[in-house]
């Protein structure tokens, strides 16, 4: 009788700790972005811009990043609990359309962004601050020096991204979290990809995994 | 749960510090009364409007007896009178005199002595020969009246008509932005555009010093500015009007107008889980409020001088939503209409919706009208009976 008391005491001890003890891996959605702007030259006052129908009008869904337009987006990380140390993340989106090779690249954006963000502002609010380079294309005063991440676009369908250095950075504070830029760099690419508030399996997802420190 | 047990909850709530809410919440059911909700019984009323300058408040209607428009004087305490104290039938011409026409929205001008109705029509049959249908050859959607004291409504002036006028719209509100001098209108059409599915537009007027529509430079007839090809009910409520642009609602979400902009003539952000995009603001905050017309979401989106930015914030009520958002500003709440209650969420000191919430059940089938008085601090809500 003792020994099935503790075998059981001891089984859910590790159903209680395990997730803590071993990691966990958490899946960030669209509701746990707190900041997001699509922004073009064309529209340099609007934050929420991206593809053009054809005679003007400028939708949101899709996203259609080019040479001339980008797309912010900031997770908060808030979620993840203090303590831990992040194994791995990983990034996934939904491409819809795509010209054969085209690459899209991933930027930690360091500088702060916010209300009113556009193509030549990076916010409005409290006071007007210009990027370096409108569109948030000044390198390492906008955007990081390098890109976290190139993808090649293979085949329409959803794309994965390795960003754990980035999660990695923000979380311990070694720099601040101001988010991804999302871009094209090449004048003749075309791409259309979900927006993160698309419906499933079309929305994005970040998926962070962590265990203790 | 008991009665006292929810009671002592939604007290509760109510008491909590006002912190930053969410982004994505659920609004729990409250005990509290709507304050200031002054309840007009005006059956089936589609639109309503209150006069800062005039103690006049105006209710429209599909039909009551003939007449489309209950006028009610108000006391120096901002309560109606108990019958309205003029009823006005809009005008219409022979050909459509059998067909039921109704006001679809109402405004006052913020310092003339002037309503503007936006009216629409039920008939006929839009048979695809523009030059053939009496609505497109006779009925004026846009009717101006000037308002006296006691209460008499004098049509000055009408406008909007042709074919570039959708009808039969059940939704859709004008907006007077007085300060740049137009008037904006919803429902409007461009039936050049090949694909049926995209023909909807909004637009405006530009006023002149006397609150009459008129001619934008280098026109030679009356046309309004529009902005097109949206999909189907263009201009369910303008918002946040600048001097370079407006938010106005659409099927799916809001749109920015840029109105000087040839390249970016419109950005519409996406909402997935509505339909019909009803919006509203108010000058005190910078923040678009916006309802899914038919289903319990309410959100809030910042905005810059009529540019949305950044995320939407998401209340989800638990009923089905039927009109447009009024900001009763000097409440500090947005109130918006539901099946048979009135529901208002407290702002923070910033605008952004919280969770703390008031409401009032009243016999109304269906809640689309309410107009409130910054002046008087009163939301009018016209009901079938006073429960």
């Amino acid at each position: 009788m003792k020994n099935k008391w503790i075998a059981f005491s001891a089984l859910a001890s590790l159903l209680l700790f395990a997730p803590h003890a071993f990691g966990r891996t958490m899946a960030l959605k669209f509701v746990d972005c707190d900041m997001m702007a699509a922004i073009v030259a064309e529209g340099p006052r609007h934050s929420w811009a991206s593809h053009d129908d054809g005679k003007g009008i400028f939708r949101v869904n899709p996203l259609h990043p080019t040479s001339e337009h980008s797309f912010l987006i900031r997770y908060a990380l808030d979620k993840i609990p203090k303590g831990q140390h992040i194994t791995n993340a990983e990034w996934t989106m939904a491409i819809g359309q795509a010209s054969a090779g085209t690459r899209l690249f991933f930027w930690r954006i360091t500088a702060e962004w916010g209300p009113g963000v556009n193509y030549q502002y990076r916010m409005l609010r409290p006071k007007a601050l210009t990027w370096a380079v409108p569109g948030a294309r000044g390198n390492s005063s906008d955007r990081a020096t390098k890109p976290s991440a190139i993808i090649t676009v293979q085949q329409n369908g959803p794309i994965t991204v390795n960003v754990t250095e980035d999660v990695e950075l923000w979380y311990t504070g070694a720099a601040p979290n101001y988010g991804w830029l999302v871009t094209v760099e090449d004048p003749d690419a075309y791409i259309l990809m979900s927006a993160p508030v698309s419906m499933p399996p079309y929305d994005w997802e970040l998926r962070v995994t962590y265990e203790p420190q | 749960m008991s009665r006292h047990l929810l009671l002592f909850l939604c007290l509760g709530i109510g008491a909590l510090p006002c912190v930053a809410a969410p982004r994505e919440f659920t609004v729990p059911m409250s005990a509290v009364q709507v304050a200031n909700l002054v309840q007009v019984v005006s059956p089936g009323a589609l639109c309503a409007a209150v006069s800062e300058t005039q103690p006049l408040l105006v209710v429209g209607h599909k039909t009551v007896k003939g007449t489309n428009l209950s006028i009610f004087t108000l006391d120096a305490s901002g309560t109606p009178s108990g019958v309205p104290t003029a009823e006005v039938a809009l005008p219409t011409s022979p050909a459509l005199q059998a067909i039921n026409r109704y006001p679809l929205s109402m405004a006052f001008h913020p310092q003339l002595p002037l309503l503007y109705v936006w009216q629409d029509i039920d008939g006929p049959a839009d048979t695809g020969d523009p030059a053939k249908n009496p609505v497109y050859n006779e009925f004026d959607h846009l009717l101006i009246f000037s308002v006296r004291a006691d209460g008499a409504l004098q049509l000055v002036q009408s406008a909007a008509r042709g074919p570039q006028f959708a009808y039969k719209k059940l939704n859709g509100a004008i907006l007077v932005d007085a300060i740049n001098q137009r008037i904006f209108l919803p429902n409007l059409q461009d039936k050049s555009i090949p694909n049926p599915n995209a023909t909807a537009a909004a637009g405006f007027y530009r006023l002149d010093v006397q609150g009459m529509p008129a001619k934008i430079p280098g026109q030679t007839v009356l046309t309004p500015k529009m902005v097109a090809p949206l999909v189907v009910n263009a201009g369910i409520g303008f918002a946040a009007a600048s001097k370079d642009a407006v938010v106005f609602g659409v099927h799916g979400g809001p749109t920015v107008w840029e109105f000087e902009n040839r390249r970016v003539n419109a950005s519409n952000y996406y909402l997935h889980n509505i339909a019909l995009c009803g919006v509203t603001s108010n000058p005190r905050y910078p923040y678009v409020y916006m309802v899914g017309i038919n289903t319990g979401y309410l959100f809030s989106m910042e905005h810059v001088d009529g540019f949305l930015t950044l995320l939407p914030q998401l209340a989800s009520l638990p009923t089905v939503l039927t009109s447009l958002p009024v900001v009763m500003s000097k409440q500090g709440k947005v109130a918006v209409g539901a099946v048979n209650t009135v529901y208002a969420l407290k702002l923070d000191a910033n605008g952004r919706l919280t969770p703390e919430m008031e409401q009032t059940a009243l016999t109304n089938p269906t809640v689309k009208a309410m107009a409130y008085s910054e002046k008087l601090d009163r939301l009018y809500v016209p009901v079938e009976a006073l429960k």
